[in-house]
């Protein structure tokens, strides 16, 4: 983005939207990195009019200390805020005897800060920026060759990073991302005249990046892959099962590491899924007895047939029941790709190219922050496992006689907790990341969710799902005011992988009857993808066209489905 | 007839989003209340970005009002500066 672009899209927004409000904290003169970040802020959330506040020249620690309660920042660290002599605008001098100093001195403001930094952390969202510009020449080494006062310096400030970094509060921007920045990062002109120490394009890859660890796109959910020329090399249909690479023997490497990369993402409770142009049975052979580094198991559905790939694809959101918009496709064919795209325009659909290797190198590296999270939950872990089991329920629908017979045989168990702490824990992950069954939704900055807490009469209600097949772990959450007979509920979620299962109607009963109400209102807004919850809703009250939408007792009692889960509570 | 002060009046519209475009012809330090140290940093980066040329902090003294910077301008791309 250049400085121009940058200053426009700060000037059309609007003044009259509401405002999100930033902090950054530098030792440097913030100019250029103050107005990246506003821009970069201010495209994410056009809803919003973006404001950056800066503290003091010089002052990197005050600047921590001056970070408002519950605004989220940005703490971007160079050397001099470390010891003045490893930056260029002081002439404390570079003696050979200073090393020692220069060492006790990073250690001693590495150790404040960090104390600092805890206390900010408690009440704001912090991403922080490690030192990226070129130590000054302090030392007698010629420039090329690492010496002991560098390489200590660079070990204090990981130390450092390592204790203060906590993915939910404090994030650490990545130093093998910065440094593949292509050009000048630093300016001794600008250092010298300004105090600014950044090119304009490092200023703007730097803030780029801030603005994502701020507050980064929400990660995708689930990938649907191509087999022949993607998963492995070869066609399975021609060459068969001897026929088909994926090993570094068989000059196929990329393909094996696409096939670990999945493997991994599997692992991180990211769904995948087949659609291929193939011979079912021959595929079905291929993963029982190949060894393939993605297991049968860790992808579900398997669609593989001879129709238009767009329909395998429509077959497999509808297994997954998610939106093609958290949707990753990849295949090798251009023109699978363009027809997928053209049928789900909201999908990100990308061209595997095994014999550009540059090109697969970055492909990976897209996939991983296409589907990247700052930390792995206990649902995460069992997501893959849940694949099984919409397996299972599918086979087990086909034979049962009707849907009350199914769920009757589930054997389910829901447990209700009320929970005590509104923090970073997977219920805000649930609220903030559910679109179909979500009431209004709305989404929440920590801080905001956290000062729910102290609401008179407020209450979170956290949903566990559990049946033969095993469990589906923590998959609605509720949070309302009661007031009297009254449950009046702002926020409730519940994960697309447990619809079908009567769980919002078990919620809602326990409600009623956990707190003897006789009238719950729900805060209910449409928005482009909460369809279930409208069709929820539609069903047990009257309309839903008044705000709050009521249910009373009496007519939820009437119109509620029978249900056969197991209750449990805990505290 | 150069493109020279249109473009230069588009770096003073973000430099200076508060003034009017009649204003901008004539602005100079003394009538830009705005006009500080680092909205003078920005506005020479803008300069420096929209005609790709870098200018000498020797040359930053003179460079105080809109007819200062566009003479400076039709001076140096004249000469024919190297581009960044």
């Amino acid at each position: 983005m250049k400085l121009a672009a940058a200053l426009q899209i700060l000037a059309a927004a609007s003044k009259g939207l509401p405002a999100k409000n930033v902090f950054l904290a530098c030792g440097f003169t913030p100019l250029h990195l103050q107005t990246f970040l506003a821009a970069h802020l201010q495209c994410a959330h056009p809803e919003s009019r973006v404001s950056v506040a800066t503290g003091l020249y010089g002052d990197l620690l005050g600047n921590v200390m001056r970070i408002p309660v519950g605004v989220p920042a940005a703490i971007v660290i160079e050397w001099s805020d470390l010891d003045p002599r490893l930056g260029f605008r002081s002439l404390g001098g570079w003696r050979v005897s200073s090393s020692e100093d220069i060492l006790s001195s990073v250690q001693s403001r590495l150790q404040v800060l960090e104390e600092q930094l805890r206390k900010a952390s408690s009440s704001s969202i912090l991403t922080i920026a490690l030192p990226s510009m070129p130590i000054s020449p302090v030392s007698f080494t010629p420039y090329w060759m690492a010496d002991s006062l560098s390489l200590g310096i660079r070990k204090l400030v990981a130390e450092f990073a390592e204790n203060i970094m906590e993915p939910d509060r404090v994030r650490i921007l990545n130093c093998d991302d910065l440094i593949r920045f292509e050009g000048e990062s630093f300016q001794l002109k600008t250092e010298i005249e300004n105090g600014f120490p950044y090119s304009l394009g490092y200023a703007d890859f730097l803030a780029y990046r801030i603005a994502l660890c701020l507050d980064g796109p929400q990660p995708k959910k689930g990938l649907i892959t191509d087999l022949d020329d993607t998963l492995w090399a070869g066609i399975l249909g021609e060459d068969g099962l001897e026929g088909v690479h994926w090993t570094i023997e068989s000059h196929a490497q990329v393909h094996g590491l696409y096939q670990q990369m999945l493997s991994s993402l599997a692992e991180s409770g990211i769904l995948l899924a087949v659609a291929s142009k193939n011979n079912a049975v021959i595929v079905e052979e291929a993963f029982s007895s190949l060894d393939l580094l993605v297991k049968r198991e860790q992808l579900f559905p398997r669609v593989v047939n001879w129709e238009r790939k767009s329909q395998s694809v429509k077959a497999i959101l509808q297994a997954w029941n998610i939106g093609p918009q958290d949707v990753v496709f990849v295949d090798d064919s251009a023109a699978e790709l363009e027809e997928v795209k053209s049928a789900f325009p909201e999908m990100t659909c990308i061209q595997f190219k095994a014999a550009d290797v540059a090109y697969s190198y970055a492909l990976l590296l897209e996939l991983r922050c296409l589907f990247g999270k700052a930390r792995l939950r206990d649902e995460d872990a069992i997501r893959s496992s849940t694949l099984r089991v919409a397996e299972q329920l599918w086979i087990e629908k086909q034979n049962a006689a009707s849907e009350d017979d199914l769920l009757a045989g589930l054997n389910a168990q829901v447990t209700m907790t009320m929970e005590t702490k509104f923090n970073a824990g997977r219920a805000l992950d649930l609220v903030n990341k559910t679109n179909q069954f979500n009431l209004n939704g709305r989404r929440y900055e920590l801080m905001d969710w956290i000062a729910l807490e102290s609401q008179p009469g407020r209450l979170l209600l956290a949903v566990e799902y559990l049946d033969k097949f095993g469990s589906l772990g923590k998959i609605s959450v509720l949070s309302g005011i009661r007031s009297g007979t009254t449950f009046k509920v702002d926020a409730w979620v519940l994960s697309c992988r447990a619809f079908a299962r009567r769980i919002e109607y078990a919620v809602l009963d326990f409600l009623l009857r956990q707190f003897d109400l006789q009238m719950i209102e729900l805060a209910y807004e449409l928005t482009p993808r909460n369809g279930p919850v409208k069709d929820f809703l539609q069903q047990l009250s009257g309309g839903i066209d008044s705000q709050p939408v009521k249910i009373e007792r009496g007519a939820f009692l009437e119109k509620c489905p029978p249900l056969f889960h197991e209750i449990r509570q805990c505290q | 007839m150069t493109d020279h002060p249109d473009r230069l009046q588009r770096c003073f519209s973000l430099a200076f989003p508060g003034i009017s475009a009649n204003q901008i012809r004539d602005a100079s330090t003394a009538s830009i209340a705005d006009w500080d140290s680092i909205a003078n940093i920005n506005l020479l980066c803008l300069i420096e970005e929209e005609f790709s040329i870098e200018i000498a902090a020797s040359d930053l003294e003179g460079l105080t009002s809109f007819p200062l910077i566009l003479q400076y301008l039709n001076t140096r791309l004249s000469e024919g500066v190297v581009a960044r």
